[in-house]
Order: C-alpha cells, then structure tokens, then sequence
C-alpha cells in the first residue's frame, strides 16, 4: 500500500514532503486534510521553513507510544535556546500538536522562572518599559516575590 | 584519469595513484540528508561551499592550500580542471551547473536564505553530490556551515586531507550532513521578542511557571504586568495547575494537632514518596505577636488554605492564606467568638471555606450550633474531645446563626437560612480538605431515624439544601464520611465492624447516579478512610486498637496499586488534615476598604 504523501509550504515558500498518516497528528493538518482532501500542498504562513524542518523532524520520529513522553522532551532539551523553542512552540499551537506544544512551553518556562527581570527581558527582548520610580513600587508590593 | 595531471601532493603519494587507477565503480545517488548535530570545528576548513543567492544556489570548491580562504572556485568542469587541488572527483552532473535554481524556489527575499532552505532544496531533488576517497569509496562525512554573507559551506571529510574518524568506517549509505550553525555569526535570525508573539503563546508559556516567578514577572513591562493580572490568565494559571501538572509532582499538605497538648506539626510531602518531606517547603505563616496554638485548616481551594489558630492570651483568629504568594489575609473577628473561647463544649462551631464561580468570590461560612447531651448513654471511657463530637446538634433550637465571609467584600455577613429542619446534627469531621470548589459547600447531616443526608450551602444565593443519599447508604451506617474523587461528591461509608465502601455521585444531584467504586475495596485490613486526593489517590489509616494513638497516614495510588505511609511527627495527635496544594495566583483583594481589622500582611520568606 503506498502511503499518501503530504506537502507543506512554508512561510518562505519552502516545500516539504511528509507522509499524510504522520501529518495528521497536526489537528490543524487534519481538519484540512478532511475539509478538502488536501490534494495540494497546504500552506503553512506562520511557520518558517527551519521550524517547519524541526517539526517535521518531530512528526515523523519513531518512538513507541511509551517512550513518546521521554521523546518529546529529550526533543526540545537538544534545541535548548529560547528563540527556536519559541518558533518551535508558535508552530506546535497552530499545527494544534499539543504533545510539541507542551514540552516547548514547559522548556521555555522552566528557563525562565530562574531568570532575575534583567535576564527575562533579555532572553525574550523586551525593553524595560518602566521608570525607576514605578519598578520600586511594584518591588515593594510584592516584596516577597523577589 | 592520468596521475600526472593531478594534484602534487597525490603524488607524493604512490599508493593513492595506484588505487586511482582502479575502474570506477558507478556512483551512485546518495542519501537522505540528516540534520543534526550543531558544532562547528574551525580545524576542518571547508572544501566545497554552496552559495545561496536569490536565483538559486551554486556549488564551489575550496582551495585547502591556499590563502585566500573561504569558497573560491566555481564547481563546473571547467574551473576544476584549472585548479591544482583535485582530490576528488568532479561531482556529478545535476552539480555541474554553476547556479541551481530550481522552479520552485519562489520569490525570496535576501534577507530569508536560510540554511533549511538549502536542505529542502536537496531534499525536494534528491541531489547527489559524489564525492570519492581513496578506493574510490565514496565518502559521505560532510559538514556546512554558515557564514554572514550567507554562504553554506560543505566540507567534505574525505580523504588524506583530513583525519576525519569517520574515514576509517565503512562507506555510509547515507550521507550526513551535519549542520552547524555558528550563532555569533548571523544576524539575528528573526525579530524574536516575545511581544511580537500572540498572547496566546505567551499565556501557554507564562501558566507553566509557579506562581512566585510569575509574581516578580510582573515587573518584567506593562504589558505583562497587563496579562497577568488579568482574572483570565490566573484562571488559566489555576486550571493549569489544577488539572495538567498534578499527578506527578501533587503536593499534600498534612496538619496533625495534639489531643491534650497544643502542639501541632505541618508537614509538606510529594504524593508520590509521602515518606519524605518537602524541606522548607512550608513556612507557616507566623505572626511574630501571636503563639501559634491549636491550628485547625478550616477548607481549601484554589490554593487558598483557610485555617484558624488560638492565640495567647485568648483569642482566635482565621486566616486565607496563599502559600505560593506568600499572602496572608486576617479576618476580622466572627459573631459569638466568646462562646467560641469559653470552649464549655456547649457550643460547636462549623466553619467551611468555599468558592464561588457565580461572583469569583471566596466565602467561608460559619455556624454555632448549642449542643444537646447525646441521647445514648455517654461512654466516659472516650476523650473529651470525641465526646464532644457525640453531642447533637439540634436545629430547632440551637443553631445561633449563619455567617459568612465574603472575601471579597472583607467582611461577615449574617444569613437569615437555617438548615432544613429535619437535620438534627451536621458532622464535618472530614480529614481531607477537599470541598467548595464549584460553589456549594457540603456536610453530612443525620436526621431523625438514624439516617442520613448531604446538607449543601450555595455560596452563591446563600441558602442551605439537600442531596439524599443512595438508600444503599442511608441505612445501618456507623459512619459516613464525605469527599471528592475525580471532582465528582463521594461518600466513604463504614458499617459496623469496619467494612466499608465508597460511592460516586456520578452526576451531581441525582439520587440515582450513586455508583459504588470497586477499587477501594480491601486492603486486608480494618482502615478508617479519609478520602482522595487531587490525582485520586486514596488516604486512609489503619485501624488500631488504642483509641489514643492515631494510626499512620497511608496513601494508596491505584494506578501503580501500592499503599505508602507517611512520615509524619505527632503520631499521638488526634486530629489530622490534609490539604492538596495547589501553585496558584488566586487572591482577592477586598473591593471596599480595608476594615481595621482584616489587615493583609506579606510576610518574608
């Protein structure tokens, strides 16, 4: 039986060939395969071609459902740097792969919970929108917290 | 190929010329492309480079010896034959055209070559790219990097040329090209600030953190500070804790107070290794003016735990606190709370701690009942405190008044509901803090017969009702005892002699829907059985025969069908509570202002 091949596009156009039975575990890809029938490639306009590649990666590993758990984790722990686990997790919330999804946003909040604000905002590239004055407060409202 | 035209060093090399002249075997299409493995090694400079530009790629060589690094030669016939350093064949056809461009390629921007683009690309067409080592055995160990002008580079480890390890190895099918990507190298490869990201993602990520981190990020911008005030993310957050992350790392909390002493011991335990405690997991919080006596956890929700204590000289105070914020919430004191100090065992006091969806509101609700002697004869040999717990309550006459704390209005409110006038006497000796999450508190009520029935109190219209129980259990019970499995009510009901059963209501409400678990049934033993935990799992003691020793706190996990016991200090103590502890954002802070005796204190951890 020759299985039924899939064609993902990226956002930068890339194209890359799947096999339908592993796509579906996308709920996303699913609901598309089912409304249409999916005979041509199906764009994917969020999703960038190196996350698209890591994804697919993710699709069409080999794991017993057993192992799978370990597997996920083991997946995003190698792409251990916060940007590619935040592409990787955009990705895995529209593709609707919750299993990708819930590893790549435990990661990022397992790195982050540690980080003090400075290395937060660093990490995630966000600028300090406060005053000095108005950052005391809120230190001193919530003083335990720090 | 003749010998002479080739590059000195193989020259210098007489073995390798006479394997050249062997015939060449037919290479053949490679492989698959592998990505893996980051980790760039500036001791390999690469030999063949693939140059990305918008119209397609191109395949160079590299000249080893030269100076002038970097990708030098185009890689078609031509300018391979003119360099001097040939040490491997010429790749094959679908390389010899100096730009690649396939049709598919679209409309790129410059600023999105990308190294996967490259991989697709050879994916899609299945390019093969021959490269020979000795023996004309093709060698497959590559390696690409990239470099800022965005250039992909494959170095080909082959040959003389490097000691690459995996030139000594059989020729592999499959060609791995092991990607490396220098990050200091390339520019930021997209705007990634989370801010850019929806909302959506951000609230998937920050309701996986604790509640303490979460606290001190709210300092991280506006916008976060935003989002995780809102009631909607703490909602997420307090679903998330509640009903994804619990089953491994639950948390028990386990109060045991002294009978005749004062003393009591918190301890924190995993559910899943109960014998150990949680080291400095719990800081109680203690007023520094207040000794600490006789706590009592009157309920808990949401990972708000309220319990009361009696303080020195003599008073008592109750109060909601949050341990994962570290916030502690006073409450101002409760109508009869002379009666509740006199302490002449003529007064008792029910106290349950609820939530309430309706108003978002937390509510604890109160009521004093005058205790009647108990109607059998009263056997002395039995603790006060039991005694105490035989007296009835008898509604006509004797229950004083309903109150109820409104957490979010900070104050207590008289109710005029009474409880149904049938319901002689309420028990809420429940071990298991597990009730009030859906906004109607429960007790078990007797009522006349030796029967008994379940009293509700809607937290939200504030009015007292009734769920019968399955006749199956109304009748010729020692004991019934209230809880939650799978957040469906429970009753733990014991006959004489010990035996005993759980039933489900499995929809809320419906007399009929009592449904007896089967799981729980034999553990060889006479237990007295408290009741679940979040994840399920059963909390019991065994029965001893002294009635002033309290049994070990066991805990039993049906999946994994083992019992555990826990370790715990006071072991003669005769009242025990546990509570699930939940990570949570939850407070309410008082809409009104703050009433001079409901003071918020943070305290230091």
């Amino acid at each position: 039986m020759s299985k039924k091949t899939l064609t993902l596009m990226s956002k930068d156009k890339q194209l890359f060939n799947i096999e339908e039975h592993l796509a579906v575990q996308s709920v996303t890809i699913r609901n598309m395969v089912k409304e249409d029938g999916a005979s041509s490639v199906i764009p994917l306009p969020r999703v960038d071609s190196e996350t698209l590649a890591l994804v697919i990666e993710y699709l069409n590993r080999q794991q017993a459902p057993e192992e799978d758990e370990d597997y996920v984790k083991k997946f995003v722990d190698e792409r251990g740097e916060i940007p590619t686990l935040l592409e990787l997790a955009q990705a895995a919330l529209d593709l609707d792969i919750k299993k990708l999804m819930d590893a790549a946003c435990m990661k990022v909040a397992d790195l982050i919970k540690d980080f003090t604000l400075e290395e937060v905002r660093e990490a995630l590239r966000i600028e300090n929108d406060r005053t000095p004055e108005e950052e005391k407060a809120i230190r001193d409202e919530f003083q335990w917290a720090f | 190929m003749d010998p002479n035209d080739r590059n000195p060093r193989s020259s210098s090399r007489p073995a390798k010329a006479k394997r050249r002249a062997e015939p060449e075997t037919p290479l053949k299409p490679l492989f698959n492309i592998d990505v893996s493995h980051t980790g760039f090694n500036p001791q390999y400079p690469p030999d063949y480079a693939v140059e990305i530009s918008p119209k397609g790629f191109s395949l160079k060589i590299s000249h080893p010896g030269s100076s002038s690094s970097g990708p030098s030669q185009a890689l078609h016939p031509a300018s391979v034959s003119q360099t001097s350093y040939q040490p491997f064949p010429p790749p094959d056809r679908d390389f010899q055209n100096q730009l690649f461009s396939p049709p598919n390629w679209g409309p790129t921007s410059p600023n999105s070559h990308h190294p996967y683009q490259m991989i697709a690309l050879l994916m899609r067409k299945r390019l093969t790219l021959p490269i020979r080592g000795r023996n004309h055995r093709p060698r497959w160990s590559a390696t690409y990097g990239f470099t800022p002008p965005r250039m992909a580079i494959f170095r080909v480890a082959g040959c003389r040329m490097y000691n690459w390890k995996g030139l000594h190895k059989a020729p592999k099918k499959v060609l791995r090209v092991a990607f490396q990507k220098k990050m200091a190298d390339l520019p930021p490869r997209r705007p990634s600030t989370i801010e850019c990201l929806p909302g959506e993602l951000l609230s998937e990520i920050l309701i996986r953190v604790s509640a303490k981190p979460l606290a001190r990020m709210r300092s991280v911008s506006k916008p976060w500070n935003h989002l995780l005030s809102q009631p909607s993310f703490i909602k997420s957050h307090l679903h998330h804790s509640l009903h994804i992350n619990n089953n491994n790392d639950e948390i028990l909390l386990v109060l045991l107070s002294g009978n005749y002493d004062d003393s009591f011991s918190v301890t924190a335990h995993l559910s899943r290794s109960p014998h150990l405690r949680l080291p400095d997991f719990f800081i109680f919080p203690n007023n520094p003016d207040h000794c600490n006596l006789s706590v009592t956890f009157l309920g808990s929700v949401n990972g708000l735990i309220c319990y009361g204590f009696r303080t020195y000289p003599n008073d008592y105070l109750i109060q909601i606190w949050n341990p994962s914020l570290s916030a502690v919430l006073t409450l101002p004191p409760f109508n009869g709370l002379d009666w509740f100090l006199i302490d002449d065992s003529t007064h008792e006091f029910h106290f349950r701690f609820g939530y309430d969806p309706k108003t978002d509101d937390y509510k604890l609700v109160k009521f004093m009942s005058y205790m009647l002697p108990p109607a059998d004869p009263i056997d002395y040999s039995y603790p006060d405190i039991i005694q105490a717990r035989r007296y009835f309550l008898n509604d006509r006459n004797d229950v004083k008044e309903v109150e109820v704390y409104s957490m979010r209005n900070g104050s207590w409110k008289l109710i005029e509901n009474r409880l149904p006038s049938h319901v002689i006497r309420i028990t809420d000796e429940d071990v298991v803090c597990a009730d009030g999450h859906d906004g109607i508190l429960h007790w078990i009520g007797s009522v006349n017969g030796n029967k008994q029935t379940i009293v509700t109190f809607d937290l939200g219209v504030e009015t007292f009702g009734e769920i019968c129980l399955s006749n199956s259990v109304i009748l010729e019970r020692d004991w019934n005892g209230l809880g939650f499995y799978s957040g469906r009510l429970c009753v733990m009901s014991c006959k004489k002699g010990y035996e005993y059963e759980v039933w489900v209501m499995n929809e809320y409400g419906v007399a009929e829907s009592w449904t007896k678990l089967r799981i729980f049934s034999d553990f060889g033993v006479d237990i007295d059985p408290h009741g679940f935990t979040a994840s399920n799992k059963f909390l019991f003691s065994i029965n001893s025969d002294s009635i002033y020793i309290f049994d070990q706190l066991k805990i039993y996990d049906p999946d994994a069908d083992e019992v555990k016991s826990f370790e715990t200090d006071a072991r003669d103590s005769v009242w025990t509570k546990v509570v699930c502890y939940v990570d949570s954002l939850v407070w309410v802070a008082p809409t009104k202002q703050i009433q001079p005796a409901a003071e918020i204190s943070q305290i230091e951890r």
